[in-house]
């Protein structure tokens, strides 16, 4: 797969990742030594992410900019997650906030919307919520990945992520419904 | 489309805007570079790791970049097909991409010829500026022209019995179909990339990637005078 690097298309997919390894080596290592816990376990997760980053699509706008400061982060504090997870040995997929029941708003989307007024209530709920799901839905609806693509850099299923981003929206809208934007 | 999937689109597409700019607003949650620079040190055998890891990224895209290049040249070469315009391949087919290549070149391409007499490129001055030329030509061999068409160039060397080695660059979106017809073909590692090595009718060409660009050259001469050619090879600047 390849790469989109917005403002130099000609620029090579190694120089790319390279630069982005010595830019956020150690901002990545804090994302997933504070996950970890384990110094070795967390220069491995920089290693996997830069392994998924060579094998799978990705795109920025430049080296040095905050989306991409981001981005490294969501994608290295997932690798992470993942490992953490496996090390405890719990089951990939539907951990029991994943099976929580969220009951069906009444309301429709847009309402809710609306009768906030400013889209900035939509930002306070994704930074409200968990990073599991807020996450993905900053990778479905910022970066425009599919499912698949996700599954991957997250080295996670794909059913995984249909069912999160699923309950991502699911608790955005809740949250919105309630006017509320704290976690629980 | 009900009221429901409008209003479902509408929210995905504000969800998109508001993703947007959450992105751009959560890096402001994370350590500053010089805070990191400060706290974490990695251990030496990651940082040997990593190293080794890029390098390794590094070389397969070049080595894909390459494989990609030389496919495009048709990958097996006839030394004398390719180059020398005179001498001619009995595989018509094969030969059309090549010509018409040669018919590019005429309609578009600039000549820059040398007199007698000078030096290895001390002539050209500012004309040869950007173009990857070998350092090293065998001994009695001068430059005769450099014919120039948009980023690709064929170099001419010749020797006073008028033997001719030739230099043709392969740089981005090139074409070249060749002779492959009986021609010996060897692997070999040049500038620390993998080339090959073709041998027809006691004509050489030796296909090698220098600086992440494609370039064919050939002459009547031995395998390690090509590779000594193509090794001294540099960028003019």
């Amino acid at each position: 797969m390849g790469y989109i690097f917005n403002n130099r298309p000609s620029i090579k997919k190694h120089e790319i990742l390279e630069q982005l390894y010595y830019k956020y080596n150690r901002l990545m290592y804090h994302i997933a030594l504070q996950i970890l816990g384990d110094q070795f376990l967390a220069e491995d997760a920089i290693q996997t992410a830069f392994l998924k980053l060579e094998k799978n699509k990705f795109k920025i706008d430049s080296i040095s900019c905050n989306k991409t400061k981001s981005f490294m982060v969501i994608i290295t504090r997932n690798i992470a997650f993942g490992m953490y997870n496996a090390r405890k040995k719990e089951a990939i997929t539907y951990d029991c906030d994943e099976l929580e029941e969220i009951p069906d708003d009444k309301m429709l989307p847009l309402d809710v919307v609306v009768s906030n007024e400013s889209i900035l209530d939509i930002q306070d709920a994704l930074s409200s919520l968990n990073s599991k799901y807020s996450d993905i839905l900053l990778m479905k609806y910022f970066s425009d990945y599919t499912n698949a693509e996700i599954a991957s850099l997250f080295n996670i299923s794909e059913e995984l992520v249909r069912v999160r981003l699923y309950r991502a929206k699911k608790l955005l809208m809740k949250k919105l419904n309630e006017g509320k934007t704290s976690d629980e | 489309m009900n009221k429901h999937e409008l209003n479902e689109k509408i929210f995905d597409q504000l969800l998109k805007y508001a993703a947007e700019e959450k992105m751009d607003s959560m890096a402001n949650d994370f350590p500053s570079d010089d805070e990191l620079e400060r706290a974490i040190s990695f251990t030496p055998d990651f940082q040997k790791r990593m190293n080794a890891f890029l390098k390794k990224m590094k070389n397969k895209e070049r080595f894909l970049s390459f494989r990609k290049k030389t496919m495009k040249a048709g990958i097996i070469a006839a030394a004398s097909s390719m180059i020398c315009f005179s001498v001619v391949s009995n595989v018509d087919a094969l030969r059309v991409p090549f010509l018409n290549f040669l018919n590019d070149i005429n309609k578009q391409s600039t000549t820059i010829r040398v007199n007698e007499g000078d030096g290895l490129y001390g002539s050209f001055g500012d004309k040869i500026k950007g173009l990857y030329l070998p350092s090293y030509i065998p001994e009695l061999y001068k430059v005769k022209s450099i014919n120039k068409a948009d980023n690709n160039y064929i170099v001419t060397y010749v020797n006073s019995d008028g033997e001719i080695i030739k230099l043709r660059s392969l740089i981005g979106e090139s074409t070249l179909g060749v002779d492959t017809e009986n021609a010996e073909i060897m692997q070999l590692t040049v500038n620390g990339n993998m080339a090959q090595f073709y041998s027809k009718n006691e004509q050489n060409s030796l296909i090698f990637e220098y600086d992440n660009n494609a370039f064919i050259l050939d002459g009547l001469m031995p395998k390690d005078e090509l590779i000594k050619i193509a090794e001294s090879m540099e960028y003019i600047t």
